[in-house]
């Protein structure tokens, strides 16, 4: 045998009707046994004899399964009922086992007399396959399978074989369940992902599906085609003949590319690891997210729901009232904290009175996968209580798509071995408010009404009103309740389904009003309609945002979970943006940073470009805190908050101090990181030029970008060589008041140029709409040219003689920092305590002068680039998730392959790979946008011209390893434009 | 819940062991525990005998359970540990061995015997280091956190008996200076924003290691801090600054030469027991990405 070189662990072939022909043989002998029982029956009532079809009958109720279970499900269909019996009763019994027994009997018998045949084409496949080194392995539920496999001689041609012996010596559950295979698989030390399963009857695919093997082919003998692939099986055929191992592989790979890469599953429940688990499990629609918490929540689950847009006073911290790593000075902002509001999806579920938990029960499997192709979140948790009962929960749920204010919830239990009282309670009356929603006040709910569940609260200080209105029906039961006990028996599954509704005041002067009327509305007929709806509306999307990677699953998946948590982070509301954990955690308390402009923006902006008109329609909104802002810093215009919410006010807290030592540590970011301003107008202007959206810019753009403009012309200082901007903090925050950084100073004459631009455009174009601007915003007639000469004056820095562009003035000249290579992607938190003297040193914490390359790509030649990457990369210990995305992008263009895909690599799985420390605290968008941008502009180098977008001719060399083709659709200027780059190899 | 229903306390005659007793008779007394003897040797004496060898005072004679063992004394702590399935050990550092030297071998932290037993033992271990000083009753928990798998688990161990005793739990986390690794940064290798992200990750890194505790237990911590310098150097400090009553650690086990040096500079310098706890078995647990599917 050749070594193994197959994709392909092994192939587990069922063996009566895959591989022998014995089922004429099989079904003969059933149609011996019953049509005597019939008969038998029959006379005893007088009733007309119906004899056993060997064909109809076999396959709907025989073929496949264990004798016993053949038995009783062919008598139940007929509805004869007949005693069980046990194992000793002898074969005339008229008793399951004694049936069973004759069956037994009857079938030696003829396997004795007429010999079992073979399939030729099976036998072909099997030697091919282990003639290429893949294992092979038979599973049958006959008891007779080694008999059959001698009588046919090919037992030397499987490595492992399982047969009805086995499965009750073992205590195995027959098909469908996967227990036969799995078995076998084990016995061949082959991974179930990577082994394939040949099966005939439809209770084995199903097995093979349950037991999540890689690959399942159906064969159809004979009219079975469809039942096979509705019950999973991937391939079908009607003969082997028409497979071979390249087959094989090749459908392998498809499916694990297809299936495996739009999912996220987590198998086992770990609860420390709980709080990462449930940020990326989150499911949302860009108006609210659920983070992905346990249905039934255990104590550490954090269950949060945040509604965009619903900001509250800073709280104290808890549950550490005294926690010594304080934040202070965040002022009295009505707004600086996004709030949390209890878990919509909580249950709380006992069967006979024993809670069911993963914290108190005990369970014996769990796993929760997040559907990205549909938006929804399914779980699945088998627990055992006392004398080995076994309790199936299965749950699923989404944020609808379609309905933003809608949440759907489905659980089902079955009693797998016994019967059972359960009882779920849906009440969302979260226990612990005061401790873990410190900002909400609980409100009465209003005239009791026992089918429906309204749970009211406002904020503490912003006083906004909240309602959640949920009903929830046992499928069947016809009514509402939000308490259930039903008596269930053994097999049995009871199914109940939840819609919440939810509403604030933000959104309606009646919340309360419009969540009740909204949940009463919907009719529990309508359920899977509405599920649909929004897997629709999921489908659509990826229509614009898949990002297609022939060659790696694991890329493929990692960039749609990224393309999913950008698209729940956003929707199309004006009043409000994406903060920094989105809608997914609490951490950054929901403020909006420049990262919403740099980062994200271009995801949207070439996927879903309305939602880019959104998020920059929330910066016009905010242009009048961003206006106070700049007055209350002694300057003219705009200039944005660098972390605001809702009222576009400053909220970045000044200092933080240490209790036990009393120490303060500034925060600079707040007064300083001015380019903020630069990175909203910068983005207008992308907006513009991507969608040529004149609506927009007479209405919003152009206003924005006069008043930053205005802000930057204040803001500069006349000097030695112009222009300067003096006491910044550019996008490396480990240096602070420092003048003249080159990416501020660059984008601020960006700002101010683009200003000059469109205050041109308008006023030719729509002279009312430039003559209104000017008398609102008090525009001086010379003002337009003033803003041109400062974008002249402006200095900004170039590329010394060695080609490197300083990051502001006097960055040479400070002390040099030896960065480890172990330092390096692991900036430790002394950082913030040696900020003084980390600011004298040259150790910068993120791409600074790379990302004024990044942004400005035909700025520079490629030597220019190459001298600033090859001297700012090794001093960036990337301190930031923002920093991996933008070094890959700047390798990428230059073609250092090794060094794009290692930070690519890193920016891509930082949520999703389980190292990470803090996703925790929620996912990270910007990091999600930054790889995105990595790929479309770093990796495949696209720029957009009149004719669309244009992928660099180089592209093809530069793909990540083992990436056979690339393919993303891009909008631009209306229309949607397919991009597609294959592997070439130099 | 009592965390310790039995609570094993091995001596071996000499007064240095002997120490313990008062420790470990009021922690039985407060958790409601059995409190076994154990002293390991060749000639087994009759029981009140050998109870008076031991020092261990009369009155505390009606709680106690007394093994005498002909085996080693360390192997002898890890059969009883099994036997009586016994969930805290309380000891000294030294006993008789550093005793018999007279002023002899006093450099060394610990005897061998114990030496031994916090390497083995799979339970935790209440270490009374040599300049123990009884303080009793306990009023006050520290527990050094890092975010690393021992620390969680000392710390989910400190509520939880904190709850039982009535005592409030500190918890500090010290960034020493230069260390790139061993700390939390280990976990937040990124930071966006500083002032948003180290307390939002202290706080998760408390609430991941408390994960599997009650509310109740939760609620024991009082305050969680930040503290930069030398890990023991401040450690010290936060004991005398803030009268804490015990230690609890997590660690890895080894106390060979070079290793745990935060561990044997405590073992050296504190005053107050030290409860030390290896790492819980992790938790069966998978994320289907990667490396997983690829």
């Amino acid at each position: 045998m050749s070594a193994r070189t197959s994709a392909v662990d092994a192939v587990l072939f069922d063996m009566d009707g895959v591989v022998t022909r014995t089922a004429s043989l099989h079904a003969a002998a059933w149609q011996e046994l019953f049509d005597d029982v019939l008969r038998r029956h029959a006379e005893a009532r007088g009733e007309p004899f119906r004899p056993f079809d060997p064909r109809a009958d076999y396959l709907a109720y025989v073929d496949g399964k264990p004798r016993l279970d053949g038995a009783r499900s062919f008598l139940a269909a007929r509805g004869i009922e007949l005693p069980e019996g046990d194992p000793g009763d002898a074969p005339e019994a008229l008793t399951i086992h004694g049936l069973a027994k004759r069956k037994d009997a009857l079938f030696l018998r003829r396997l004795r007399t007429e010999g079992a045949d073979v399939f030729a084409s099976t036998i072909t496949l099997i030697h091919a396959l282990r003639e290429a080194g893949v294992k092979t392995g038979v599973v049958t539920s006959s008891r007779n399978g080694r008999e059959v496999l001698r009588a046919a001689e090919i037992e030397h041609l499987f490595d492992a074989r399982v047969d009805g012996e086995d499965a009750a010596r073992l205590g195995l559950r027959g098909k469908p369940a996967p227990d036969p295979f799995l078995e076998c698989a084990k016995r061949l030390d082959a991974a179930p992902r990577r082994t394939v399963v040949v099966e005939d009857a439809v209770s084995g695919v199903e097995a093979a599906t349950r037991g999540g093997f890689g690959l399942v082919i159906g064969v159809d003998r004979g009219g079975n085609r469809e039942a096979l692939a509705a019950r999973g099986a991937d391939l079908v055929v009607a003969d082997l003949a028409e497979v071979d191992l390249a087959r094989i592989e090749a459908s392998l790979r498809e499916k694990q590319e297809s299936t495996v890469a739009w999912r996220i599953e987590q198998v086992g429940f770990d609860p420390a690891r709980e709080h990462d688990v449930e940020s990326l499990f989150t499911v949302g629609n860009g108006y609210l997210g659920v983070r992905g918490s346990l249905d039934t929540p255990v104590a550490v689950s954090q269950g949060d729901l945040f509604i965009a847009g619903v900001y509250d006073r800073k709280r104290p911290e808890r549950p550490y009232s005294e926690l010594e790593f304080l934040t202070l000075d965040r002022g009295e902002s009505l707004y600086s904290e996004l709030v949390s509001l209890p878990f919509p999806f909580r249950l709380r579920l006992a069967v006979d009175g024993e809670p069911l938990d993963l914290s108190r029960s005990i369970w014996r499997r769990h796993e929760r996968v997040l559907d990205l192709a549909r938006g929804i979140l399914e779980g699945c948790a088998v627990y055992e209580t006392a004398g080995e009962r076994r309790t199936v929960v299965g749950t699923r749920r989404l944020a609808s798509a379609a309905d933003l204010h809608l949440l759907l919830q489905e659980v089902t239990v079955c009693l797998d071995n016994h019967s059972a009282t359960v009882d779920l309670d849906t009440s969302l009356d979260a226990p612990d408010l005061a401790d873990h929603h410190p900002h909400l006040v609980r409100l009465p709910a209003g005239p009791a009404d026992p089918g429906l569940d309204v749970q009211r609260f406002t904020t503490r200080a912003s006083g906004i009103e909240i309602c959640l209105a949920a009903r929830t029906t046992r499928v069947g039961s016809g009514r509402d309740a939000v308490r259930w006990r039903v008596p269930a028996t053994i097999g049995n599954t009871i199914t109940f389904r939840r819609y919440v509704a939810v509403y604030t005041s933000r959104d309606v002067a009646d919340p309360t009003g419009a969540a009740i009327a909204h949940v009463r509305a919907l009719r529990w007929e309508d359920f899977d309609d509405l599920l649909g709806a929004h897997a629709a509306r999921w489908a659509e999307v990826w229509t614009h945002a898949d990002v297609r990677v022939d060659g790696s699953p694991a890329a493929q998946q990692a960039l749609r979970f990224n393309a999913y948590h950008l698209t729940i982070a956003a929707d199309r509301d004006p009043r409000v943006s994406v903060g920094g954990r989105a809608l997914t955690g609490r951490a950054y308390e929901g403020h909006v940073f420049w990262d919403v402009e740099m980062f994200k923006l271009p995801f949207y902006l070439h996927t879903f470009p309305d939602v880019a008109r959104c998020l920059l329609a929330y910066r016009y909104h905010t242009l009048d805190g961003a206006r106070r802002r700049a007055a209350e810093m002694g300057y003219r215009g705009a200039c944005y908050a660098w972390e605001s919410t809702v009222t576009g006010d400053d909220v970045t807290p000044r200092t933080i101090r240490l209790r036990t030592t009393g120490k303060e540590i500034p925060i600079f970011t707040g007064t300083q990181q001015i380019h903020v301003t630069a990175a909203v107008a910068h983005a207008v202007w992308r907006y513009w030029e991507a969608t040529r959206d004149r609506e927009f810019m007479r209405d919003m753009g152009v206003e924005i970008l006069a008043e930053t403009a205005r802000f930057w012309t204040s803001r500069a200082v006349r000097g030695p060589r112009g222009l300067h901007i003096r006491g910044v903090v550019g996008p490396d925050e480990y240096h602070h008041s420092v003048d003249d950084n080159a990416y501020t100073n660059w984008m601020a004459r960006f700002n101010l140029e683009r200003a000059v631009e469109a205050a041109r455009w308008l006023a030719a174009v729509d002279r009312p709409a430039w003559d209104a601007l000017t008398d609102r915003c008090a525009i001086e007639p010379d003002e337009v040219e003033a803003w041109a000469a400062a974008a002249r004056d402006l200095y900004c820095p170039g590329p010394d003689a060695r080609g490197v562009i300083e990051q502001f003035a006097g960055f040479f000249d400070l002390e040099p920092y030896e960065l480890s290579r172990e330092e390096r992607l692991k900036a430790p938190i002394n950082r913030l305590f040696e900020w003084d003297r980390i600011n004298r040193t040259r150790l910068i914490k993120q791409a600074d002068v790379l990302m004024l390359l990044h942004v400005f790509p035909d700025a520079f030649p490629r030597d220019v680039v190459a001298a600033n990457y090859r001297y700012y990369e090794p001093i960036t210990d990337h301190g930031s998730s923002l920093s991996p995305g933008i070094h890959a992008a700047i390798a990428a263009r230059l073609g250092l392959k090794e060094d794009a895909e290692r930070y690519w690599r890193e920016s891509l799985w930082l949520d999703l790979s389980n190292v990470m420390g803090n996703s925790a605290l929620g996912v990270h968008p910007a990091c999600m946008g930054a790889t995105w941008q990595a790929l479309v502009f770093g990796f495949l180098g696209v720029r957009f011209t009149e004719d669309g977008p244009l992928p660099d001719p180089e592209a093809g060399r530069r793909l990540p390893e083992g990436w056979r083709r690339v393919a993303l659709t891009l909008a631009w200027r209306g229309r949607r434009y397919p991009v597609e780059v294959a592997r070439e190899e130099r | 819940m009592n965390p310790f229903p039995s609570i094993l306390v091995p001596l071996d005659g000499s007064s240095t062991a002997a120490r313990s007793l008062g420790c470990a008779t009021w922690l039985a007394r407060r958790l409601g525990s059995r409190l076994h003897v154990l002293n390991a040797g060749p000639d087994p004496l009759p029981a009140r005998e050998a109870l008076a060898h031991l020092k261990v005072p009369e009155e505390a004679w009606p709680l106690v359970v007394l093994h005498q063992a002909p085996t080693h004394p360390a192997d002898a702590v890890l059969e009883a540990i099994a036997q009586y399935e016994i969930g805290l050990v309380v000891m000294t550092a030294r006993g008789k061995t550093v005793e018999a030297e007279e002023t002899g071998d006093t450099t060394r932290l610990v005897g061998h015997v114990t030496h031994a037993v916090l390497e083995r033992s799979p339970v935790p271990v209440l270490l009374l280091p040599p300049a123990y000083r009884e303080d009793l009753p306990w009023t006050r928990v520290l527990v050094p956190v890092s975010g690393e798998a021992e620390a969680d688990a000392a710390l989910t161990l400190a509520v939880r008996l904190a709850k039982a005793l009535d005592l409030g739990v500190h918890v500090v986390h010290v960034i020493p200076p230069e260390d790139g690794e061993a700390d939390l940064a280990a976990r937040a290798r990124y930071a966006d924003a500083l002032h948003h992200e180290y307390p939002c990750q202290l706080k998760e890194v408390v609430s991941r290691a408390l994960a599997d505790c009650t509310p109740e237990e939760h609620c024991r911590v009082e305050d969680v801090a930040l503290s930069y310098g030398e890990v023991g150097t401040e450690l010290l400090a936060l004991i005398e600054r803030k009268r804490v009553s015990l230690l609890v650690i997590g660690w890895h086990g080894c106390l060979a030469s070079g290793r745990a040096p935060v561990l044997r500079r405590l073992i050296e310098s504190v005053t107050a027991p030290l409860l030390l706890v290896k790492p819980a078995e992790p938790q069966p647990f998978r994320l289907k990405v990667g490396e997983e599917i690829a």
